[in-house]
């Protein structure tokens, strides 16, 4: 095994606080190591020249990287391990500034633990397995709850493009408020109209599972699942006895299931108030008319106008989502049914199979959070790339 | 006893209120397996209360109820057995629709070991000397379950203690004695005896082996048979941690543990295993002492895992096998709990 | 070959022997540690440990007549992902050696820098009878209270894989301890010894030819008195009526060495449906069901590598006596296959060998 190991010294904020020298000296000795280096700024544009270099000229077959948090660099540097032609997930990074240099204040400790979690790293990186991304074609078609004005007129201007829509509306049939009686009747007649537009009345999402690009809308046991890849929340809202505007009747239930946070209202927040006012914070769902809160008819069309650009502009028929390689895998032979998987799984992506007693991880839903691994009793869950055979290494590797 | 119950088998499935029995038959070589009966000529071989406990009722249970029955079932069990049983159904390894359990005034078990090789031994309530160490302290001999055999108090009847257990007796036509003050009296006297003895033995017990040194030396008698997983209602899992292939070290790791303080213990990790099944067991543990009756070796693993049990139920304020409805703790978020263990 | 061997003579115990010259290869450097049986804190509980300080080396209790647990199975626990790297002593009873050697046919360990010491020997006490009062009578009539199986071993002399054989069981009583150096390395060994002095001796068979008379004459009694499965499925059912499923048989078994039992898995149990129709159908059915299959598929995996240690029938909580029906079955069926268990690490597992022509006798 060829391991290189890189220790960041981030400008001063590493270097300063950390013999950054000591430790790749002292781990240079490691069985596994071929080479232990330092460098200035990692994440410069020299760096990652560097380093993809450093890892071609060496064949390096692991990686680690002892510089921030994951959450600053992680992404930056498994791009360089790609295109040094690596493996991304045969990289790992210790943190040895949020965790270290940034909290200890004695120089000489900050050294020590810092070298703890580059050993540990290292240790753990002979236990990686390459895990392949894989990427499925995003769902053009969009979905709009609620069949009022905002609904009908956001999906006319997509069925203008050529989109396919279906909208969802839990009445008999579309209109909505009836207040706007005379607009609505026109609209419903020109969604009629448009082959592009397919309606579904009389029912209500139970369950929507997944995310822009591919969400799968579940109406119930006897109605077949709706595939789409964008959701438009068109469900207006009401007046409660104090006159105040409230959300529909429904729409907390519908909220929750979609992850969605909402304001002391109950109406949901949005990305930001005045350059994405028709976004919510999860991508590829989007709020029209008086489902964001009380607006006036103009006010409504305007959004469903901003919502149709918004979807015509990101929802671009064959683009490709990644999806997460580190998802959780449940061994069929070790599962014993018990589902308390389903109960912390906060994505759906977890089934029970009746027929076989065992559960099942969806890969696509599944976001690796890795809470079943945690909660399974039975130990048939393994969080892919937080295998305990991983966890352990780099405990013992962190210990020794 | 084993007429009563044996006769009340017959009356409810001869009736067809329901469509099986679980109950432990007398089979060759003076054993006691379980057996599903639907034919009543079957009951004939019936033993309702046998001296000894050879498998877990619940498990047993377990092996055939993971999908909801069709029928009604009617499940003949010891108290703690039937605990043991919504302890799996919490953990979806028993689908408890349709199950209705009858207990009974539980004489109690004699050591398994013991029972082999005399066959005449006999359980008697009135001399617990012969009885499981278990058995002698357990305060749960009694009233579980839907329908429960009283025997005591100078009652000889089935009492209903849940909706399901009135039905079925309304069913049968049975009325149970009204009368149950003596019956109660008997109850409340004898589980204050039991209390008695199961502080005396925790205590001696605590005594005995505390701290690690005291685990390390009653566990030292461990060959590692791991009967006591096994035959534990509770431990349900297809592959145990301990048994993880991602456990295993290369021998350079022994040579370095033996190294650290001249000798090494092999097989490893008997400690580990040990409290690692305390850790996942202990909250569902319904005292039934198999553990204890399995061990070849003579640790008093009952007795300790029990003993666990009793103070990490008491930090959640539950109690194993009680309520169907009482969610696992460690299944439970509650947003406020445990203060007292923050610092 | 010479009719005399070469030979190590002591006039202390073998177990003394043993621990001195033990402890004396740890603190030259020739060996790194040595696993061996000793005492747990617990009086009357045994272990075996790997030890490393030549001080411990001292306390350990070589060949003490008990198997708390099969020493294959510990051997193959530490040697399964990676072999010895620095040479380590092994005191092993030849049942353990012959369990190990499968275990290696197997992937299951390795022997590489293991120095095997084994002995003929006399067999070990069963693990309930330790656990009794007055356990030191036991010790006492060690012959008298040997295992079952142990009485039946007619493999009580090790092979070839024993570097070193401690003469315990023999037709006449010994003044002196007397090893047999059986290796070029264990010769090597021996001449790193002070005291001892080496001699040479009558090969083993000839000094136990009376103990291998009797133990072949209570085995053919033995498999005579085990039920045959021409007795039929009912006699197999009545065997192990008392079988609680604790399944110790098969952990304490060193050839049982799977992470997951077949019939640990949904593949093999049956379904909830299957046994509630069974139940309709027949009136009544044993749950959980599985017993017999259990042990027959046991029977079935370990008869052709089973070396009769006799540890299945110790750890029994139902006193079935298991390992006699193992030892039969793997009487007959080794007899059939030509196979010894343990003989030879080159020796090809029969299950995993194709002969064109074998098995005529039982096929028609």
């Amino acid at each position: 095994m060829r391991t290189g190991v890189f220790v960041c010294g981030c400008g001063p904020n590493i270097a300063d606080k950390i013999d950054i020298e000591k430790i790749a000296d002292d781990v240079s000795d490691i069985e596994s190591v071929v080479l232990s280096e330092t460098h200035g700024l990692l994440c410069s544009p020299d760096g990652k020249k560097y380093l993809e270099n450093r890892i071609k000229e060496n064949d390096l077959e692991r990686v680690v990287i002892a510089a921030c948090s994951p959450r600053e660099h992680e992404v930056t540097f498994m791009k360089v391990c790609e295109s040094a032609g690596l493996n991304p997930f045969m990289m790992q990074m210790a943190n040895i500034r949020e965790q270290v240099a940034w909290v200890t204040p004695d120089g000489e400790s900050a050294t020590r633990k810092a070298l703890k979690l580059v050993r540990g790293a290292i240790n753990r990186t002979t236990r990686h397995i390459p895990l392949e991304k894989t990427s499925i074609v995003c769902n053009p078609e969009v979905a709009v709850l609620g069949g009022g004005v905002a609904g009908m007129s956001a999906a006319l201007l997509l069925a203008d493009a050529d989109r396919r829509i279906t909208i969802i509306e839990r009445d008999s049939s579309l209109g909505g408020n009836p207040e706007n009686e005379e607009l609505a009747l026109r609209l419903s007649e020109a969604v009629k109209e448009r082959t592009e537009i397919t309606v579904i009345t009389g029912l209500e999402p139970e369950e929507i599972v997944g995310f822009f690009g591919n969400f799968i809308i579940k109406l119930g046991e006897d109605a077949d699942d709706l595939h789409a890849g964008s959701i438009i929340l068109a469900t207006g809202c009401s007046v409660d006895s104090d006159g105040r505007a409230i959300p529909a009747d429904g729409f907390t239930k519908m909220a929750e299931m979609l992850r969605i946070s909402t304001d002391r209202d109950g109406f949901p927040n949005r990305e930001h108030g005045s350059l994405a006012p028709v976004s919510t914070p999860i991508d590829g769902i989007y709020v029209a008319g008086c489902a964001g809160g009380l607006c006036t008819l103009n006010d409504t069309v305007s959004r469903s106008e901003a919502v149709a650009g918004t979807i015509l502009s990101s929802l671009i028929p064959g683009r490709e989502v990644e999806t997460e390689p580190r998802t959780s895998v449940i061994s069929e032979t070790l599962c014993r049914g018990c589902r308390t998987c389903l109960e912390v799984c906060g994505y759906g992506a977890i089934s029970f199979n009746e027929e076989t007693l065992v559960c099942i991880v969806n890969s696509i839903l599944c976001k690796g959070c890795g809470n079943c691994a945690a909660a399974c009793p039975s130990g048939a869950i393994k969080a892919q790339h937080f295998t305990p055979d991983q966890i352990r290494y780099q405990m013992a590797g962190l210990l020794r | 006893m084993k007429t009563i119950l044996t006769d009340f088998l017959r009356k409810a499935l001869t009736s067809g209120s329901v469509t099986s029995v679980m109950v432990p038959s007398r089979g060759p070589e003076s054993s006691f397996p379980w057996t599903l009966v639907t034919d009543v000529s079957a009951l004939s071989q019936a033993e309702p209360v046998p001296p000894v406990m050879s498998i877990q009722g619940a498990k047993a249970l377990a092996s055939f109820t993971q999908s909801e029955t069709e029928g009604k079932l009617l499940a003949v069990m010891r108290p703690c057995e039937a605990r043991a049983a919504v302890e799996l159904s919490k953990l979806k390894q028993v689908s408890l629709q349709n199950i209705i359990f009858l207990t009974m005034d539980c004489p109690g078990a004699v050591p398994l070991m013991e029972y082999r090789r005399d066959n005449d031994m006999e359980t008697d309530i009135t001399t617990p000397d012969t009885l499981r160490p278990l058995c002698r302290q357990c305060t749960e001999f009694t009233s579980t379950g839907d329908l429960c055999l009283a025997m005591h108090g100078g009652l000889n009847s089935v009492l209903p203690l849940t909706p399901e257990g009135q039905i079925l007796l309304d069913s049968l036509g049975i009325k149970p004695e009204s009368d149950t003050s003596a019956w109660k009296e008997w109850t409340a006297s004898l589980r204050s005896e039991r209390e008695a003895i199961s502080v005396e033995s925790t205590k001696s017990l605590k005594d005995a082996y505390s701290g690690l040194e005291g685990l390390i030396e009653v566990f030292s008698g461990c060959i590692s048979c791991r009967s006591c997983r096994t035959v534990c209602p509770i431990c349900y899992c297809r592959l145990c941690f301990i048994d993880m292939k991602d456990r295993r070290s290369p021998a350079s790791e022994y040579l370095e543990r033996s190294r650290s303080s001249g000798s090494a213990r092999l097989m490893p990790d008997t400690l580990l295993f040990h409290i690692g099944r305390m850790a996942h067991m202990s909250l569902s543990c319904v005292s039934c002492g198999m553990c204890e009756d399995a061990c070849p070796s003579d640790i008093p693993v009952g007795r300790l895992v029990s003993m666990v049990s009793a103070g990490t139920t008491a930090v959640f304020d539950y109690r194993a096998g009680s309520d169907p409805e009482d969610p696992l703790p460690l299944n439970t978020f509650r947003m406020e709990e445990l203060h007292e263990y923050e610092d | 070959m010479n009719t005399k061997t070469r030979v190590l003579v002591s006039a202390s115990s073998h177990q003394d022997t043993l621990k001195d010259a033990l402890a004396a290869l740890i603190e030259k450097g020739d060996i790194d540690a040595v696993f061996a049986l000793g005492e747990t804190k617990q009086k009357g509980r045994y272990c075996y440990s790997l030890i490393t300080d030549p001080s411990l080396v001292r306390k350990t209790l070589p060949f003490h007549p008990v198997m708390p647990v099969q020493g294959a199975r510990a051997l193959s626990d530490m040697t399964i992902t990676r072999s010895f790297d620095r040479p380590v002593a092994a005191l092993l009873r030849p049942c353990e050696i012959r369990a190990f050697v499968e275990n290696v046919k197997q992937s299951q360990g390795s022997l590489e820098n293991i120095f095997i010491i084994s002995c003929t020997c006399p067999g070990v006490i069963p693990a309930s009878e330790l656990h009794r009062e007055d356990r030191s009578d036991v010790l006492a009539n060690r012959t008298e209270n040997i295992r079952k199986a142990c009485r039946v071993c007619t493999e009580f002399i090790p092979g070839q894989q024993a570097d070193m054989t401690v003469l315990i069981a023999s037709d006449e009583p010994n003044d002196s301890t007397v090893i047999y150096l059986n290796t070029e390395r264990s010769v090597e060994i021996a001449s790193k010894l002070e005291s001892p002095s080496l001699k040479t001796a009558p090969p083993l068979p000839e000094l136990t030819s009376g103990i291998l008379e009797s133990r072949s004459k209570s085995l053919k009694d033995m498999i005579r008195e085990i039920p045959a499965p021409e007795d039929g499925l009912q006699s197999l059912v009545s065997l192990f009526s008392a079988c609680i499923g604790c399944r110790g048989c098969r952990e304490a078994c060193p050839l049982c060495s799977c992470i997951l039992c077949d019939y640990e898995t949904a593949r093999t149990q049956h379904s909830p449906e299957l046994i509630r129709t069974e139940s309709k159908r027949k009136g009544s059915v044993r749950v959980p069901s599985g017993t017999i299959q259990f042990q027959l598929g046991r029977l079935m995996h370990i008869s052709p590598v089973c070396t009769a240690c006799g540890q299945c029938s110790d750890v029994c909580p139902a006193d079935i006596p298991v390992a006699d029906i193992f030892i039969r079955a793997a009487y007959l069926v080794q007899q059939s296959l030509d196979y010894t268990p343990g003989r030879d690490t080159d020796d090809t597992p029969p299950m995993a060998t194709y002969i064109e022509k074998e098995l005529l006798d039982i096929t028609d």
